[in-house]
């Protein structure tokens, strides 16, 4: 035998078989072979997206506890934050401490998405911040136009649509029970709102009120609309230069027209009156009604004059509380003898002892885009510390970051596989 | 379903015993040298109109790999019991056994570039390519290759080849293929 290796491996391969392959039956099995491998790529991939989208889908996002039923213990939160952009509306955030606006997202086509104003309210439960789920859209939003109950349970706002005011609605957050408040006729009303407030009690919602097209500056009338019947009663008729001035109390509704300190009892009709030394921009009474605390100035109108803070007490004796700042508003009693008052610029909220003068800064803050609107009987509570708002973000699956990769993922592993398939032939 | 096309027929008819000489040496048994030359035209139908114009690197491409792929399967799925012995050889009883036994000493990449360099006079730049690995890695193997032989079958002498084996050259227009 040789010995040479070409040689001798030619001689063994003279034994391999001859064969008896056809070509037209091996050419059938390639192409029956072909289409399954096809069929298997494309049940494959789609399984992989199916999987990846169906976990996306599963993993559990933290569901927001709806907090609706129980008893607020929150105070005033220092800082309001808004919710998520994607968060979903609800009817039943459960009691507020504050109410503000900011965007609320919602996707637009494929990829896209758009942004409009929406009331949230900051929970007295957990310190979340939720969307308020309100019919019509809401425009123009600002805190003159939304009105928040002393206990935080109620929310109204300006109805509004087209350009048409149709009244006011009124939403218990506890329940999500929504309560119209429209003229007869369903008359639009002048558009300008300026004040709109709910009883201390929680029973009315107290309003300016012009039929449209009056917009004389005598035409506006003050109405109490009871809530359980939503029937408007008058409180203040037309005839009075402009609208009232915004003030509180813990009976009865409460405004100001110059001097004048107004106090009506919506169910009698009954009025009070009380004249001071200064004019009234805002002004609250303490809870036990017995001291008046208001933003009131020396001016009459057109004539610039600072705004001071005074106080007055059962028997009529006013003294004013040198503040280091102008204040603006009256935001509300701590308890009987310290008052919240705000001043323009950030963080400027200080509760003053009317007592003796001290004051304390609350540092209060918004991130949102509206001034946040407070429920006065809160402020008997310690500020609360803000709450972490959780990430939502975009509901579409494709428009997840994770779902992304991993679709490139299952892409690449597929191209990948594919291509040492075709190597190795 | 589609007919095959007649030049792939052709292709089956004219080159399948040239392409079970090299599968026999690389299998080391008739059965699985008939099952990997099948397998190789199977999955090259597919790429067949890529191809045709010059099917033959092609097919011994696939079929080279095949063997590769399939050694490696079989390494984690089967398990030895017993050697595998061709039955024509056994009645055979001379070198031939001994060198089909020698080859199988060696590893299947191994195997690949001892019968591609030897038996089908192909370069070591052709090796590669059909092999899909670099050229140096043909020659280590080759050298590899032959030491182990010369180690199982003292006396054997291997040369490499210097060109291509015109047994490559196959092409529908030519239609005639050289056998050795």
């Amino acid at each position: 035998m040789t010995s040479d290796l070409r040689e001798r491996l030619h001689d063994l391969a003279d034994h391999a078989p001859t064969g008896d392959l056809h070509g037209d039956a091996v050419w059938r099995h390639g192409v029956r072979r072909h289409r399954l491998r096809v069929a298997g790529a494309v049940a494959g991939t789609a399984a992989v997206v199916a999987l990846v989208a169906g976990l996306v889908a599963v993993v559990p996002s933290p569901a927001p506890p709806q907090p609706a039923g129980q008893v607020g213990s929150l105070g005033i939160p220092r800082d309001v934050r808004p919710p998520d952009p994607w968060s979903e509306p609800t009817r039943t955030p459960g009691p507020l401490s504050a109410v503000s606006a900011d965007m609320h997202r919602q996707p637009d086509g494929l990829i896209g998405h758009s942004d409009r104003l929406m009331l949230f309210g900051v929970s007295a439960v957990d310190g979340r911040s939720r969307f308020l789920d309100l019919p019509g859209r809401q425009v123009n939003v600002d805190s003159e136009s939304v009105a928040l109950s002393d206990d935080g349970t109620l929310v109204a706002t300006v109805r509004m649509q087209g350009r048409r005011q149709l009244g006011w609605d009124v939403l218990d957050v506890r329940t999500g029970e929504l309560t119209s408040l429209r003229l007869p006729g369903n008359q639009s009303v002048e558009q300008g709102w300026g004040y709109l407030q709910f009883t201390a009690d929680g029973r009315f919602l107290v309003t300016n009120l012009a039929l449209d097209g009056e917009s004389g500056e005598t035409d506006d009338s003050l109405v109490a609309w009871e809530l359980a019947s939503g029937a408007p009663a008058e409180v203040e008729g037309p005839g009075h230069y402009w609208i009232p001035g915004t003030a509180h109390g813990p009976t009865g509704v409460v405004w100001t027209r110059r001097r004048d300190v107004h106090v009506a009892d919506p169910d009698t009709g009954e009025r009070t009156s009380l004249r001071l030394p200064h004019q009234l921009v805002d002004a609250a009474y303490a809870p036990d009604g017995r001291r008046l605390a208001y933003v009131g100035t020396e001016q009459e109108r057109g004539t610039p004059s600072p705004w001071r803070l005074y106080l007055t007490d059962e028997a009529g004796q006013e003294s004013e509380v040198a503040l280091a700042f102008e204040p603006v508003q009256v935001l509300g009693w701590r308890d009987d003898t310290h008052v919240v008052v705000s001043a323009y610029g950030p963080r400027r909220a200080t509760v003053v002892d009317v007592m003796t003068g001290e004051v304390e800064r609350l540092r209060l803050g918004a991130e949102s885009t509206m001034v946040p609107v407070y429920a006065r009987g809160l402020w008997s509570r310690p500020v609360a510390h803000p709450a972490d708002q959780p990430g939502v973000g975009d509901p579409r699956v494709w428009m997840d970051g994770w779902f992304q990769a991993a679709i490139a993922g299952a892409l690449l592993l597929g191209a990948v596989l594919l291509v040492r398939r075709r190597r190795r032939g | 379903m589609a007919e095959a096309p007649r030049g792939f027929e052709e292709y089956v008819a004219a080159r399948q015993a040239g392409l079970l000489r090299t599968a026999y040496l690389l299998t080391g048994h008739r059965q699985d040298a008939e099952d990997l030359v099948q397998q190789a035209l199977i999955k090259v139908v597919p790429h067949w109109h890529r191809i045709e114009g010059e099917p033959d690197a092609y097919v011994r491409t696939v079929m080279v790999r095949e063997n590769v792929s399939r050694w490696r399967r079989r390494r984690w799925r089967e398990v030895l019991t017993h050697e595998s012995r061709d039955p024509v050889l056994e009645q055979d009883r001379s070198d031939r056994l001994d060198l089909q036994r020698a080859l199988a000493q060696l590893a299947p990449r191994q195997r690949a570039v001892v019968v591609l360099r030897f038996l089908e006079d192909r370069s070591v730049a052709e090796t590669a390519a059909l092999l899909g690995v670099g050229e140096g890695t043909v020659k280590s193997q080759t050298s590899a290759g032959l030491a182990r032989l010369r180690d199982l079958l003292p006396g054997v002498e291997g040369q490499e080849a210097v060109g291509r084996s015109v047994a490559s050259a196959w092409s529908p227009a030519s239609r005639n293929p050289t056998e050795r």
